[in-house]
């Protein structure tokens, strides 16, 4: 595979080509890669829309039928619902860990293990959410464990 | 609610077992049909109890097994005593037979989480070498 990048001074937006023979399994893992890259999610705060970047967004936590957005320091209100975002991201580094969450695994600092089968996962901001019990298989899965 | 119910019919299973067992070959005490059927009902409402208690998100471990082993005393004591006025009245009964199953549980709960530390541990290993690579690239690229 041969990587090309050019630099140019008038470039407003990153421009990404593909030139392929055939889509195989590792070229679409790519692509997904590079469209989650691309991926915002809309979040409200204080009445202000602004659109978030995946990588600042810690998790996703749903509370009273309302979704919230948690960033490094700053909570979010979004208008998808968790099931939505699931669907949307499935492909990332987000993963539901309990019927009220969904985590991205790269803002993960270390894991614990609790009592009754669950897991404690300790954030890189310092924050605790758990892992139940009923999604901890599909959380081994994402590290290969 | 499926793993709910999983989990009560197990632990109804655990204790039933335990139960009988205990009467059978300590207590060498015969159990009627009745007295086995009691105990069957006891167990299911002592299951149901203990879901309940583990449910909640305690802020410390030693939290879970003091509830727990208070809960299943009561529900035992409890129940036992004034619904079902099971075979062995005295307390210290009770409090063998929810020791017994208490063990029984904790054992079980020691085993998942030795199995759940070891998962933790390559998962963790699997994420410090992740953030050394991200770190080393932050590193190239500065140079």
């Amino acid at each position: 595979m041969k990587l090309f990048i050019e630099e140019c001074k008038d470039q407003e937006e990153v421009e990404i080509t593909i030139r392929c023979a055939s889509l195989d399994e590792r070229l679409q893992k790519l692509i997904e890669h590079i469209h989650s890259c691309s991926l915002t999610i809309k979040g409200i705060w204080d009445n202000e829309t602004r659109n978030i970047p995946l990588e600042e967004i810690y998790y996703f936590e749903s509370v009273d039928d309302v979704t919230y957005m948690y960033c490094a320091s700053r909570v979010y209100r979004c208008d998808k619902k968790l099931y939505e975002l699931e669907k949307l991201l499935c492909t990332t580094s987000f993963l539901r860990i309990s019927k009220s969450v969904i985590l991205n695994v790269d803002c993960l600092s270390y894991v614990k293990p609790l009592f009754d089968g669950k897991f404690e996962a300790v954030l890189n901001n310092g924050e605790i959410v758990v892992v139940n019990r009923h999604y901890v298989k599909q959380f081994k899965k994402k590290f290969n464990v | 609610m499926k793993s709910i119910l999983k989990d009560i019919v197990l632990m109804l299973c655990c204790s039933y077992t335990c139960i009988v067992s205990i009467n059978v070959f300590i207590g060498d005490i015969p159990i009627s049909t009745q007295e086995l059927r009691q105990t069957f009902w006891l167990c299911a409402a002592t299951s149901i109890v203990m879901k309940m208690i583990l449910s909640v998100n305690y802020p410390k471990e030693w939290m879970v097994y003091v509830c727990s082993m208070l809960g299943m005393f009561l529900s035992v004591f409890g129940l036992g005593t004034f619904v079902f006025h099971l075979i062995p009245l005295e307390v210290s009964s009770y409090i063998s037979i929810t020791v017994a199953i208490l063990f029984v549980y904790i054992l079980c709960c020691f085993m998942i989480r030795e199995m759940d530390k070891q998962a933790a541990d390559a998962i963790n290993e699997k994420l410090g070498s992740r953030k050394k690579i991200t770190k080393e690239d932050h590193h190239g690229k500065d140079h």
